[in-house]
């Protein structure tokens, strides 16, 4: 196969977003789910919220530019602030930033977002990323879109670390599971530590591919690993490098609450990806009733199972020592 | 990574070729758990053929590596330095005065010494009863506080007596326990429904299918859920189970 026949059939192999560098910035923490409905939004506001109140200068993002509703779940009244976008055309950053009800916590808004916001690729987001992850709060959260689009699963792979929300509904379980395997796929494609890999990975997505019938990761590894043993190896310690968690929300149970570690596990056989268990937030009507008062839910409702659950979560989040994520640096 | 169905046991496991027989145990039904349930944690995961596949050789994982000869067999085929002879199981030593059977006391006798406690259903705290004696009344008793905490099952709608079906800490046998739950009445499967243990593992604890038991930290809590299900005093009667499946490892430990 000649050179010219391979780039007609390859895609445009993406610049990646800016990734953390070791040692300063803000820790970024991009929050997905494959189905909507599983209460993303919900989390990652309640998220924001426990890690401000512990101490912590927060920015939520809402990055769901089809389905904005953050600022809902943070109880801010959605305003004509200016967001990611405005960021990204070199509007100063306070501008972008709205006040919750809590100091230590800002929001960048999704409402004023252009509509044809999430047609964009994730490269459109590029400078206003870098800009929050370079801005002095500790934690910027990235409350993404529902699926498993390019744009949703590229700005997921720009984050320091991501967690990924389901519930125990096969329906939502599937969709998770869907997500990991095109993160798997965009990550092997976008961000491989060598262009040979990217080339083939990306051949192997499309109609000519190079290398035969490649159905699941670990297939594309082997298959990988047979062309060059040691480029199979390189992708393998790449992809073990990402910091990639799964949460369950809405446990009802012990055996939902085992759900998250056995859902990592399998991923891991599966999809070759480090996901670890985060952990799981019990049903809470508590959470309903504040999502229709348009309270924050902690304000709304520290008690409750869920607060605490999250609360918690949060303190694990701050101890954490800043990883240095080694097997992400990239040329 | 290889393909799943080309890894090694170890490798298929997530553990390392030196491990235990209980980690094996465990990791085996960790393994089990999460790939026989075709709508459970692995929903969508894998087509069915591959499914199958999978399960079909964690089976055969089981019996190689659960099997001391096969494991050494199995080691030598990968290259793999000898595993170490099955450790002898910590549930051996267990905790309490009444630990052992006194086997300095003299020939091993098959029944417990008198000064064993009798296993007493926990709704009569009062002195057995001699086998047989009619139950008492217990419509006005209340329901047991501390029987599990808030979403207690139900007690079973029949009592038998417990002291029909186990003398001692020795009849601690899944036989024995089939048979009491079913003259109690109940449902394996609602049982597994309330005490959300899954029916396979109450089933292998009632054929006493060792090799099939989870790792024993949980197998000590389903026993203690099976007990407090059936109303029975749980002490006793998981510290005789455990004896016994000591006493299987302790067989099959090549000598």
């Amino acid at each position: 196969m000649t050179a010219r026949r391979r780039l007609r059939v390859s895609p445009p192999i993406q610049q990646p977003l800016p990734l953390p560098r070791p040692g300063g910035g803000a820790r970024v923490i991009a929050v997905a789910s494959g189905k909507g409905g599983v209460g993303k939004s919900f989390f990652s506001a309640a998220l924001s919220w426990a890690l401000a109140e512990a101490g912590s200068r927060v920015i939520a993002v809402d990055a769901d530019f089809g389905g904005p509703n953050l600022h809902t779940c943070l109880g801010v009244r959605a305003s004509a602030t200016p967001g990611l976008a405005a960021l990204q055309e070199g509007r100063p950053l306070a501008d972008v930033l709205a006040p919750t009800g809590l100091a230590g916590l800002h929001l960048v808004c999704g409402v004023a977002e252009p509509l044809h916001a999430p047609n964009l690729k994730a490269n459109a987001w590029h400078d206003a990323l870098l800009r929050l992850q370079e801005s002095d709060a500790e934690f910027v959260l990235l409350d993404l879109g529902a699926g498993s689009s390019y744009l949703t699963v590229d700005l997921f792979l720009s984050a320091a670390q991501g967690i990924l929300v389901t519930t125990p509904e096969p329906t939502a379980m599937e969709n998770a599971y869907r997500f990991l395997k095109t993160l798997f796929f965009r990550f092997a494609a976008t961000r491989a530590p060598s262009d040979r890999i990217r080339r083939l990975v990306s051949e192997s997505l499309h109609a000519e591919a190079s290398l035969g019938q490649v159905r699941s990761p670990v297939d594309l590894l082997s298959a990988i690993s047979a062309r060059h043993a040691g480029l199979g190896a390189q992708l393998e310690a790449a992809l073990a490098g990402l910091d990639l968690s799964i949460l369950v929300n809405q446990t009802r149970g012990a055996a939902d609450t085992a759900l998250a570690g056995a859902m990592a596990a399998a991923a891991r056989k599966v999809f070759a990806l480090p996901c670890r268990a985060l952990g799981s937030v019990p049903y809470d009507g508590e959470v309903v009733r504040a999502v229709r008062e348009r309270k924050p839910f902690l304000s709304a409702s520290a008690g409750s199972a869920a607060a605490q659950a999250i609360t918690q979560l949060a303190r694990r989040l701050r101890e954490a020592r800043p990883a240095v994520e080694a097997g992400r640096a990239l040329p | 990574m290889k393909p799943l169905l080309e890894q090694d046991f170890y490798a298929l496991l997530e553990i390392e070729p030196g491990a235990g027989e209980n980690e094996v145990a465990g990791a085996l039904e960790r393994a089990r758990a999460l790939w026989t349930d075709e709508s459970g944690p692995t929903y969508s995961l894998l087509p069915d053929r591959e499914r199958r596949a999978l399960v079909g050789r964690l089976e055969e994982a089981g019996r190689v590596l659960l099997d001391p000869a096969g494991r050494v067999r199995y080691h030598e085929s990968l290259g793999l330095a000898p595993p170490r002879p099955p450790a002898r199981p910590k549930l051996v030593r267990l905790p309490g005065p009444h630990q052992r059977e006194p086997a300095a006391a003299g020939a091993p006798s098959p029944k417990l010494p008198a000064r064993q406690p009798t296993i007493n259903p926990p709704v009569s705290p009062a002195a057995p009863k001699p086998p047989g004696a009619p139950e008492p009344p217990q419509k006005a008793q209340a329901p047991e506080p501390d029987a599990g905490g808030a979403g207690a099952p139900p007690p079973p709608p029949v009592r038998p007596d417990p002291s029909d079906f186990f003398h001692s800490a020795r009849d601690a046998r899944g036989e024995n326990f089939r048979r009491y739950r079913e003259a109690c009445g109940v449902d394996l499967k609602d049982m597994a429904r309330q005490t959300r243990i899954a029916r396979m593992h109450l089933e292998n604890i009632e054929a006493d299918a060792y090799a099939r038991l989870p790792a024993l930290v949980y197998l000590r809590g389903f026993l203690d859920a099976y007990c407090r299900y059936l109303k029975l005093e749980p002490a006793p009667l998981v510290r005789g189970y455990l004896e016994h499946l000591a006493q299987f490892l302790r067989l099959r430990e090549p000598t």
